[in-house]
């Protein structure tokens, strides 16, 4: 715990850095006079008797730096130092500034604004619990089974801790405004639950609501709820009309649920599903099978177990159990855009690298007019790698208002993206500026600068000193240029 | 004049402890000059380097400071050991008197 007080003393000098520097630069001249005074004291004049006490307390200025030294804080100066040198320098040539701005801007937020869309599509976890252990068994991955199959691969597979099915359905939704088309999804009643999500208002299907003849039970998405209903929470156990049927509402949906998440994805009634005598049905294939394999179980192994259940069901009834495969639900959701994103995520990367080389050039010449100002820093003894940070925090400080520019474009650039966007790209509307894309933004940053600024800095720093004062004593910024060399 | 040597390295903070230890509330120079008159003019403080010294003693702990004034009415910060100064002087301490035996004992004549 020592070192935490240790940590809040030196915040508390920080905070208050110029008193502690008084106060020791009192505290040194209080020493020296007294010094002084004995001195005098023993007969000597009040100059020499002031020397004497300075001779003998040492350099006083570099002691004080010392101390500051001890407070460790001298990095943070520095790099204050350095922002404040880079600032001036980049208002001096403003012309310069502006093109660099522009160009990493146009990069940045490309890079970003694209970084975005990945991140919402390809990289987020689909919304559900646990949703790596999600699968989807389909035909030729795609295709839906009928409802016999899907009960055989229930009850023979011993690899799932559920499997649930969902069907397409669609109603016509009646009454006071006008009538509406409605896309919904009849579920086995396990399906919620497995996803593991819970409803805002009321509940799911329980158990025993998937037989024939209780399934007029019926949950609403967020979305309808709000628009048909205007978010009435007494709606509740009240009737429906949905297709000249009456149905009671059970529950809504909290306004972040979608599914099916890869097709019928605007999917906004959710009601049971009752087999009643379709259940020996193996050739009316309108089920999509969602399952969740048990901890531990690998997707080979699952795999494996459903390509003998279905080999087997295939020698009974040929024709109905061929090709059913076993897929990641988050492959079906996002597989076919996958490579089309990371492409374009390519392209914008190449567009940034683009950009670097441009700023780099405009560096590049730009250094060279300032070899005299660098001899003079390193004739007064500024060291090598001293003037190499000196630069490299210029160069972040470009990339970051570059990238500031990038960030604000990227903002209004996902917007257009989205707007623009095929409907079939999934999971589009979660696109956002979030924390994984700052971050992006700033690795971005960081790497930018060092991109296009290591090379004019170690530059900058190599070079005949002698002949760069002298250069720059004739006419200041006429250096020579780099590659005229 | 006696000859002056100047303080082994690392000794410093152990001789400002022990200094506070036995005298409590001091300045700097009033350190600086008790180091000197005890060790009989042969340890001399490089007079500077007791305030850097200082300062690290204040982030570490081991001491507090407050202003206050002289008996020449001069303000001047006075120093005083804490706590965890003292465990420090006390664990300084022993670690020299291990290290000073072992030398003697090498440097002892067969």
């Amino acid at each position: 715990m020592e070192w935490l007080r240790e940590l809040c003393r030196r915040l508390g000098i920080l905070i208050r850095r110029e008193r502690f520097d008084r106060d020791l630069q009192d505290e040194m001249r209080l020493h020296i006079e007294l010094r002084q005074q004995e001195h005098m004291g023993r007969g000597l004049a009040a100059e020499d008797a002031h020397a004497a006490a300075q001779r003998r307390f040492g350099n006083s200025t570099l002691l004080r730096e010392v101390s500051g030294d001890v407070w460790g804080w001298r990095w943070l100066e520095n790099l204050g130092q350095d922002l404040r040198y880079g600032a001036r320098a980049l208002l001096r040539t403003p012309g310069f500034t502006a093109v660099a701005v522009i160009a990493l801007a146009l990069g940045i937020g490309a890079n970003t604004a694209i970084f975005s869309v990945v991140n919402a599509v390809l990289l987020r976890p689909l919304a559900y619990k646990a949703p790596d252990r999600l699968v989807t068994i389909l035909r030729y991955g795609d295709d839906p089974v009928a409802p016999a199959n899907y009960i055989d691969y229930r009850d023979q597979s011993h690899s799932f801790e559920a499997m649930a099915a969902a069907e397409y359905w669609s109603a016509n939704l009646s009454g006071s405004d006008p009538a509406e088309h409605l896309i919904g999804l009849r579920l086995t009643q396990n399906l919620l639950p497995m996803l593991g999500v819970e409803p805002l208002l009321g509940r799911v299907f329980t158990a025993g609501e998937d037989q024939k003849g209780a399934e007029h039970e019926i949950v609403l998405s967020y979305r309808l709820w709000q628009r048909r209903f205007h978010g009435d929470p007494n709606l509740l156990g009240k009737p429906i009309i949905l297709s000249g049927e009456g149905f009671t509402v059970i529950g809504v949906m909290p306004p972040e649920f979608k599914f099916a998440p890869f097709w019928a994805t605007n999917a906004e009634l959710w009601a049971p599903l009752a087999f009643g005598d379709q259940i020996h049905n193996r050739d009316a294939n309108s089920l999509r099978v969602f399952a969740r394999m048990k901890p531990g179980v690998t997707l080979a192994q699952a795999r494996t177990e459903m390509a003998t259940i279905t080999a087997r069901l295939e020698r009974q009834d040929p024709g109905t159990n061929s090709d059913v495969v076993v897929t990641p639900l988050k492959e079906n959701v996002v597989g076919k855009v996958e490579t089309p994103l990371v492409v374009l995520l390519c392209a914008v990367g190449f567009v940034l690298l683009i950009a670097c080389a441009n700023v780099a050039h405009m560096l590049l010449a730009r250094t060279s007019d300032r070899q005299k100002e660098i001899a003079v820093r390193t004739a007064l003894g500024a060291g090598r790698s001293r003037v190499i940070r000196q630069f490299l925090t210029e160069n972040l400080l470009l990339a970051a208002i570059g990238a500031t520019a990038g960030l604000l474009l990227a903002m209004w650039g996902t917007k257009a993206l989205v707007v623009l966007s095929p409907a079939k790209l999934p999971r589009v509307d979660m696109v956002a500026i979030d924390a994984p894309v700052m971050l992006f933004l700033l690795g971005v940053t960081v790497l930018t600068a060092l991109v296009f600024g290591l090379a004019p800095a170690a530059h900058a720093t190599i070079g005949n000193l002698t002949s760069a004062l002298k250069e720059g004593g004739r006419g200041g910024t006429d250096g020579t240029h780099p590659s005229s060399r | 004049m006696t000859q002056r040597d100047e303080i082994p390295p690392g000794t410093l903070y152990m001789l400002i402890l022990r200094t506070l230890a036995r005298q409590g509330e001091m300045h700097g120079y009033a350190i600086a000059n008790s180091i000197q008159q005890i060790s009989q003019d042969v340890l001399q403080v490089e007079e500077g380097s007791l305030y850097p010294a200082l300062q690290r003693m204040l982030l570490k702990g081991w001491v507090t400071a407050e202003w206050g004034v002289t008996a020449g009415n001069r303000r001047a910060r006075y120093y005083r050991l804490t706590a965890l100064g003292r465990k420090q002087l006390a664990a300084e301490l022993s670690q020299y008197e291990r290290v000073a035996a072992a030398i003697a004992r090498v440097l002892q004549p067969a």
